[in-house]
C-alpha cells in the first residue's frame, strides 16, 4: 500500500476514527496492530504470515530473556532471537547471493532450490528484521530505565506479544523505516489522547514528506530514468552530468519524504519517531554524511554492530577494520548484489582514509570558501556513489562514468535540463534554508505557512507519475 | 474538560489554518485561471506526463474527434498540427497500441476511424496507464476541472513559457528541426534487431489485437493498419521482417485495411526507427490529406 494511494488515506482516517475512540481507548494497541496488519497484507496477503512469525518469534525470545535470571539462558534465548531474525532476512534476501557462492551455475539447482529463488522479496524485511534484532539486544543489555518501564518485567506474556507486535509492525515506517530502535519505541507505549496530538508537527512533516516524494521524486524519476544502459551511451557529458545531479535529488527527496510521512502519521497517533535526515547534502566530510544520511541505519549500526566489534577501543588497525566491516555490511543491506556491498565499502574507504585527516587544515578550516568547497567535493562524491544504486551491473557503471568524461561533443537536451533543475532547486533551497537558519538560531521560518501552502499547491497540482518508494526494493 | 473527538478544543487548527488558507487560495485561483485563460502548452516535462496529456486531449475533447491513431513511440512522433482537425495521436511514447485500442474501447462515442501502428505491436498493454486515467474519482474531476489534467500542471507551463521566452528573445521562430542520424544508435539497434527476440511477446499480443480491432469493427468503426517507415537498414533487419511476416500473416489484406506510403525520398530518421521532427512533419501532412478519404 502506497502512502499516496487513497486505501492508505482511509487506512489512516478509520483507523484515527477508533483509536481515539473513548470507548476503544483501552484496545488502541490492536487498532494500530490490525491497521499495520491490513497495511501489509494489501496486494500481499501471504506477506502477512512471515511478519506476524517474525514479530512473533522476536516476542516469544525478548519475552524469555526479560523474565530468566540464569544469565546462560537469557544469553540462549537472546541468540536465538537475533539469529532467527538474521535467518528470515538471509532466507528472503540473500538466497540467489548464498547460492551463487556455493553453486557455479544455479540453473543446476533443484526444484525445490529454484522455487526458493524465484521467491519475491518481502517489502520492508530489511527494516523489521533489524528492529526484532534491536529489541533482543536491548532486552538482553536491559537497556536504559525507560525501556525497562515500557517493559514490565512482570507483564504477562499477552501484554508483552501485544507490545512487540506493535514495536515491529506499526504501520508508519514498518516498509521503509526509520529504524526504531527498541528503547526509543517501548517507553512511548502508553494510552493516547487526541489532544496530545502535536498537530503542527505532523502537518508539517506530512506536507514536507509528500511534497519531496510525489512532486519532486516522482517528478524527477521521469527523467532520471534515462540512466540505465544503453540509453545514456549516446548523452552529452552535461545531460549525464545533469542526470546524476537530478539523481541525488530524487533520491533524497524518495527517501526523506517517506521518512517525514511517516514521521507525520506516526505523531497522528502520538508517536514519535526519530529523524532520518538531517539535510545530509551540506555534510563537509564523509563522517558527517553519515551522521545526516539515514541516521537510524548508521545510528543502528553503530550501536548494535560497530560497537560490538569494539568500535574504537581496540586500536588504529582494528578500527578501520571495523569501519569497513560496517559499512560494507551496511551496503549489502541495501540489496543482495555485489554492487551494494562495493558501495558501502567504497563509504568504508572515504571513512577509514578521511579519518587522520579531519583534524588537518583542509577539514578544519572555516573560511566560506573552504567549506563550500568541502560541500562540493563531498556532494560529488556520494553523487558518484549513487550510480552504484542506480544501474545494476558495476560494467555499466564504468561506462557511464566513461561517457561522461567523453561524451563532450554531443547535443544537450535543454528541456531535460531545465526540468532536473526546476526540480533540484527546492531541495538546494531546502538545504540552504537550513543552513540560513543554522547562521542565526533562527528556529521559525518567515511565512511558514504560505509556504507550506505553496507545497500543498504542488502536491495537487504537479505530481509525479506515481511511483513506488526507492528503499521499497530493501 | 470534554473529551468529545467532535470538540475543536482538542485540536490546535492555528498551525493548520495558516496552511490551508493560503493553499486554498492558491489551488481556487489557480484552477480560475485555467479554466479563463486556457494557457497553450507547447512543452511537457516529460514523456509520461506527455502521454498523460495526450490521452486526457481524447477523454475530455474539445472538439469532434473523427479519427484516433494508437501506436507506440513512433507513430507519437506525428505532430497534431500536421494531421489535421478532428484527429487525435494517442500513441504513446514507450508504450503499446494495445493500451491505445483499449482506451478507444472506452470511450464513450466511438471514432469514425482508428489507424494502428503495427512496428511495435510485442510490448504489452499498460492495464495501470489506463486505470490512471479511469480512475473513479480522477476521470470526473479532471472533466469539470482542468487544472487537474496534467498537461495544465505548472511546471508545463512555466516550461512552455521558457520555450515561448527563448524563442521571442533569440528572434527565432519554432522551426521544424532536422537532427543527423544518430549512428552509434542505429548500429546498437542493428546489433539488436539481428535476432527476433521479440516473437514470443508478438505472438501473444497478436490475438488480443485482433480481438480489439473486431470489436471496434463490429461496432462500425474503420480500422485501418499502419506501417510507420524506418530507416532501411532497419527495415531489412531479421527482426523486423520477422515482425512484418507475421503481422502480414494475421492480418492478411484481403481482410483487413492497410495504410501504406512510399515516402520519397526516403524517411531520415534520428535513430534507426524514430521520425527526425521535419520528417515526422512531412509523413503527418501526407496523413492528414489522406485521412479525410478514408471510407
Amino acid at each position: 500500500m502506497l502512502f499516496n494511494s487513497f486505501p492508505f488515506l482511509l487506512l489512516v482516517l478509520v483507523t484515527l476514527g477508533l483509536y481515539y475512540l473513548p470507548a476503544l481507548r483501552r484496545y488502541q494497541i490492536g487498532i494500530l496492530i490490525l491497521s499495520s496488519g491490513v497495511f501489509y497484507a494489501y496486494g500481499q496477503p501471504w506477506l502477512l504470515l512471515l511478519l506476524l512469525l517474525s514479530a512473533g518469534i522476536t516476542g516469544i525470545c525478548s519475552y524469555r530473556v526479560l523474565n530468566h535470571t540464569d544469565p546462560i539462558r537469557r544469553r540462549v534465548w537472546a541468540v536465538a532471537g537475533v539469529l532467527s531474525n538474521l535467518l528470515v532476512l538471509a532466507f528472503f534476501k540473500y538466497n540467489k547471493l548464498i547460492a551463487s557462492a556455493m553453486v557455479d551455475d544455479l540453473s543446476n539447482l533443484g526444484g525445490a532450490g529454484q522455487a526458493v529463488l524465484t521467491l519475491a522479496l518481502p517489502i520492508g524485511i530489511s527494516f523489521y528484521t533489524f528492529q526484532g534484532i534491536s529489541l533482543m539486544v536491548d532486552v538482553f543489555r536491559r537497556g536504559t530505565q525507560e525501556l525497562m518501564d515500557g517493559l514490565p518485567v512482570n507483564s504477562g506474556y499477552q501484554q508483552h506479544l501485544g507490545r512487540t507486535l506493535l514495536y515491529i509492525t506499526f504501520f508508519p515506517q514498518l516498509v521503509a523505516g526509520p529504524i526504531v530502535k527498541a528503547h526509543d519505541f517501548y517507553p512511548q507505549i502508553q494510552t493516547k489522547l487526541l489532544s496530545q496530538v502535536d498537530w503542527a508537527l505532523a502537518v508539517r512533516a506530512m506536507i514536507t514528506g509528500y511534497f519531496l516524494k510525489m512532486v519532486i521524486a516522482d517528478n524527477l524519476h521521469d527523467q532520471t530514468f534515462w540512466i540505465a544502459y544503453p540509453y545514456f551511451l549516446s548523452r552529452s557529458s552535461i545531460d549525464l552530468a545533469a542526470l546524476l545531479f537530478g539523481y541525488s535529488m530524487q533520491i533524497f527527496a524518495d527517501f526523506a519524504g517517506y521518512s517525514l510521512i511517516a514521521i507525520g502519521v506516526a505523531a497522528l497517533f502520538g508517536y514519535r519517531l526519530p529523524q532520518n535526515f538531517n539535510f545530509p547534502y551540506i555534510a563537509q566530510s564523509v563522517a558527517e554524511f553519515w551522521r545526516r544520511w539515514h541516521i537510524s541505519l548508521s545510528s543502528w549500526l553503530r550501536e548494535y554492530l560497530y560497537y560490538s566489534l569494539g568500535g574504537n577501543r581496540k586500536g588504529r588497525a582494528r578500527l578501520y577494520l571495523n569501519l569497513m566491516i560496517v559499512m560494507f555490511l551496511g551496503g549489502l543491506w541495501h540489496g543482495a548484489a555485489w554492487s551494494y556491498a562495493v558501495w558501502g565499502a567504497w563509504h568504508g574507504v572515504a571513512l577509514a582514509v578521511e579519518r587522520p585527516l579531519l583534524n588537518s587544515g583542509f577539514y578544519t578550516s572555516q573560511h566560506v570558501v573552504m567549506k563550500v568547497l568541502r560541500i562540493g567535493l563531498i556532494f560529488l562524491f556520494v553523487s558518484l556513489s549513487w550510480l552504484l544504486f542506480k544501474l545494476p551491473e558495476f560494467t555499466q557503471v564504468v561506462q557511464y562514468l566513461k561517457a561522461l568524461g567523453s561524451n563532450l561533443g554531443k547535443g544537450i537536451s535543454l528541456p531535460m535540463l531545465s526540468v532536473i533543475m526546476m526540480y533540484s532547486l527546492p531541495v538546494i533551497a531546502y538545504h540552504l534554508l537550513y543552513l540560513w537558519r543554522s547562521r542565526r538560531s533562527e528556529t521559525r521560518i518567515p511565512a511558514s505557512g504560505a509556504l507550506y501552502g505553496v507545497m500543498l499547491f504542488a502536491i495537487v497540482y504537479n505530481s509525479g507519475t506515481q511511483n513506488a518508494f526507492i528503499y521499497f526494493q530493501f | 474538560m470534554h473529551s468529545s473527538i467532535f470538540s475543536f478544543r482538542l485540536i490546535n487548527c492555528g498551525p493548520v489554518m495558516q496552511i490551508l488558507i493560503p493553499a486554498v487560495l492558491l489551488l481556487v485561483g489557480y484552477a480560475g485561471f485555467i479554466e479563463l485563460a486556457r494557457p497553450q502548452v507547447v512543452q511537457m516535462q516529460s514523456q509520461q506526463i506527455d502521454n498523460l496529456a495526450r490521452v486526457e486531449r481524447l477523454l475530455y475533447p474539445e472538439q469532434a474527434i473523427d479519427t484516433v491513431i494508437v501506436g507506440s513511440s513512433l507513430a507519437n512522433k506525428l505532430p497534431d498540427s500536421a494531421l489535421g482537425p478532428g484527429v487525435y495521436n494517442i500513441a504513446l511514447n514507450a508504450g503499446s497500441p494495445l493500451t491505445g485500442l483499449e482506451l478507444v474501447r472506452r470511450m464513450e462515442v466511438l471514432p469514425r476511424v482508428v489507424l494502428v501502428e503495427i512496428n511495435k505491436l510485442e510490448i504489452k498493454a499498460d492495464q495501470a496507464f489506463v486505470e490512471r486515467l479511469y480512475h473513479p474519482f480522477w476521470y470526473p474531476v479532471r472533466r469539470y476541472v482542468r487544472a487537474f489534467r496534467h498537461r495544465y500542471q505548472p511546471v508545463n507551463l512555466l516550461q512552455s513559457w521558457l520555450v515561448g521566452a527563448y524563442y521571442y528573445l533569440a528572434r527565432r521562430s519554432p522551426s521544424v528541426r532536422q537532427p543527423p542520424l544518430n549512428t552509434l544508435a542505429l548500429e546498437r539497434r542493428l546489433d539488436n534487431l539481428k535476432v527476433f527476440r521479440a516473437k514470443a511477446w508478438l505472438e501473444y499480443n497478436l490475438p488480443l489485437v485482433r480481438a480489439e480491432i473486431e470489436r471496434l469493427r463490429s461496432r462500425g468503426v474503420s480500422v485501418y493498419l499502419l506501417e510507420m517507415p524506418v530507416h532501411p537498414r532497419v527495415a531489412n533487419s531479421t527482426a523486423f521482417r520477422g515482425h512484418r511476416e507475421i503481422v502480414r500473416q494475421v492480418f492478411p489484406e484481403s481482410k483487413y485495411r492497410w495504410l501504406s506510403f512510399n515516402m520519397n525520398p526516403g524517411p531520415v530518421t534520428r535513430d534507426g526507427i524514430h521520425l527526425t521532427p521535419g520528417e515526422a512533419d512531412r509523413f503527418a501532412r501526407a496523413l492528414g490529406q489522406v485521412i479525410p478519404q478514408l471510407p
